[in-house]
């Protein structure tokens, strides 16, 4: 069980937050499904129909930040590597910390715990 | 405009109407965002979404302030937002601005991206040198695009009479000029990448304008800090071997220039177009947030036939009934809310001026579409009595013989680009003329 942290300024979820301070979210549901190899935590969000305003804008390609994610340390290393077209885009996202990643590029697959 | 109807739309149970000025949607991410982006173009699917929704409808070829007033909108609606961008374009304001050869990066690229008003532009691009004034994002892509291989070009929707003149084009060297030092470099650093790979192209820069760059790295945030590492490896790092050949073979080269402001276009012998610009020398002062060019006294002529200004947008004034600061160019207002103004309210660059990425906009429109429904639960904004909408607005747009263009109409209008961009290999032909927009109504 990956547990991710949706991370987009203003009102989402349980927490009230402004846009001046950063605000991490918990998505509404708690996703346990299984999904297909190789999926992205995009492509998750998509097929499960969860409506997180404006996640995923680019739809996936790596020409915005609207799908920054938060991960713990266990998830974040279980991940590839980053390239450097996807730390370019993170570069602008809101709230950025060292676990962060691009949900498009967030990688799932039976193996990740 | 649509990421604030989109909120609503999704979020409550509000109708929202669009109008637009010209017969098609999507401002600027339709005449803004540069042809070989198309990745970014993607949102047009989810605004494509917001149109077609029960409670949604998009008007256009109504030209707010002009075919209705903000008033009559306000009478047939219990809210108006107003969202209408930045259709001006801040000016260097020195001699020789007028001069054939200088335009301002919002016509050059309402040239290349196919804006009704910017068609007949035809930039004269028989020279070999362009400056560019400003070093942001549009700086950049009018640079890329200047200096792109054709054979890249011709397959985005970049209109043709763009493709066919800059297929034409001698020039070889962009100068990116800024006021102030690289730490201040407003582009990011996606497109600064795109520069650095740009192929058939190679860097050139001055090492002495980076003096004492390397040093600051360290102290730096995350994302001006790989900006400025990027910037140093393309400028004053030696290549690597493969790097060095593919230098040599270059035929066309660009570079940032430092520390240097406009202070003329100077002219041709003949007086009538554009053959090198005067700038000053600054240093800077302060440090930090608090970085200012000062001038030298210095001055330094630079020989060119093109001069683009790209220092910022503005937005304008719709209607004299709106509230306006002319000193800001937006919209005064409160989280959205217009001052002074009840049941009205404003979103994107109009509200918090012409600055940042999609995503910056779309949380911003967000955020007004927040505070509208906050005022609908608080009762601040009335929404008890019954208001006409859109069938107001008709009876008032018939009777001055203004007929709007639906969405449907405008998916007309879509299959007709593509089909004609197809032939090409194109993504679509953008049509050029408003009038042919208007006949493809059903």
């Amino acid at each position: 069980m990956m547990c991710v942290w949706v991370a987009l300024p203003g009102n989402f979820g349980p927490f009230e937050a402004s846009t001046k301070c950063i605000c991490t979210a918990n998505i509404h549901h708690k996703i346990t499904t299984s999904c297909a190899k190789g999926n992205s935590f995009l492509d998750l969000v998509v097929d499960q129909n969860v409506y997180i305003d404006g996640f995923g804008a680019c739809e996936g390609t790596l020409a915005c930040s609207t799908c920054h994610v938060i991960l713990d340390q266990k998830g974040y290393d279980q991940l590839g590597p980053i390239i450097d077209e996807e730390s370019d885009m993170l570069d602008l996202a809101f709230g950025l910390t060292d676990m962060s990643r691009l949900g498009c590029q967030v990688c799932l697959s039976r193996d990740l715990e | 405009g649509f990421y604030t109807a989109q909120h609503l739309v999704k979020v409550s149970d509000v109708s929202v109407d669009i109008y637009e000025r010209l017969p098609v949607p999507f401002g600027l991410v339709r005449f803004g965002v540069a042809p070989d982006h198309p990745e970014v173009k993607n949102v047009i699917n989810t605004f494509t979404q917001t149109a077609q929704h029960a409670r949604c409808s998009f008007h256009g070829n109504v030209r707010v302030g002009k075919d209705v007033t903000v008033e009559e909108l306000q009478e047939a609606y219990h809210a108006v937002v107003l969202s209408y961008g930045a259709e001006g374009n801040r000016t260097m304001g020195v001699p020789g601005e007028d001069l054939a050869g200088v335009y301002s990066a919002k016509d050059f690229v309402g040239w290349y991206n196919g804006l009704p008003r910017n068609s007949e532009l035809r930039p004269d691009l028989s020279c070999e040198t362009a400056v560019i004034l400003g070093q942001g994002n549009v700086a950049l892509d009018v640079a890329r695009i200047l200096l792109s291989p054709v054979d890249i070009l011709k397959k985005t929707d970049i209109t043709q009479h763009a493709l066919d003149a800059l297929a034409e084009s001698s020039v070889r060297r962009v100068l990116i000029v800024g006021r102030r030092g690289p730490l201040q470099v407003a582009c990011t650093i996606k497109e600064l990448r795109e520069m650095v790979n740009l192929p058939g192209t190679r860097p050139e820069m001055e090492a002495s304008e980076f003096e004492g760059i390397a040093e600051t790295l360290k102290s730096l945030a995350r994302p001006r800090k790989r900006l400025t590492e990027l910037l140093l490896k393309a400028a004053i790092e030696t290549p690597g071997e493969e790097e060095l050949e593919r230098r040599n073979r270059a035929e066309r080269a660009w570079g940032f220039r430092f520390l240097r402001k406009p202070l003329e276009v100077l002219p041709s012998t003949d007086l009538i177009r554009a053959a090198g610009i005067r700038l000053a020398v600054n240093r800077l002062e302060g440090d930090g947030e608090g970085v200012r060019a000062v001038a030298t006294g210095e001055v330094e002529d630079v020989e060119c036939g093109l001069v683009i200004s790209s220092i910022g947008y503005k937005s304008l004034l719709i209607d004299p009934a709106v509230p306006f600061d002319a000193r800001k160019a937006i919209i005064p207002n409160t989280m959205g809310r217009v001052q002074q103004t009840a049941g009205l309210y404003c979103s994107g660059w109009v509200k918090r001026g012409p600055t940042g990425v999609i995503a910056t906009t779309m949380n911003d429109s967000f955020d007004t579409a927040r505070t509208l429904l906050q005022d609908i639960g608080k009762g601040t904004l009335d929404v008890s009595t019954v208001k006409p909408g859109s069938q107001g607005v008709s009876t008032l747009l018939e009777k001055r013989g203004v007929k709007p263009v639906s969405f449907s109409d405008w998916e007309k209008i879509d299959s007709e680009e593509t089909r004609r961009g197809e032939i090409k290999g194109k993504p679509r032909e953008k049509m050029l003329d408003v009038g042919e927009m208007l006949k493809k109504r059903i």
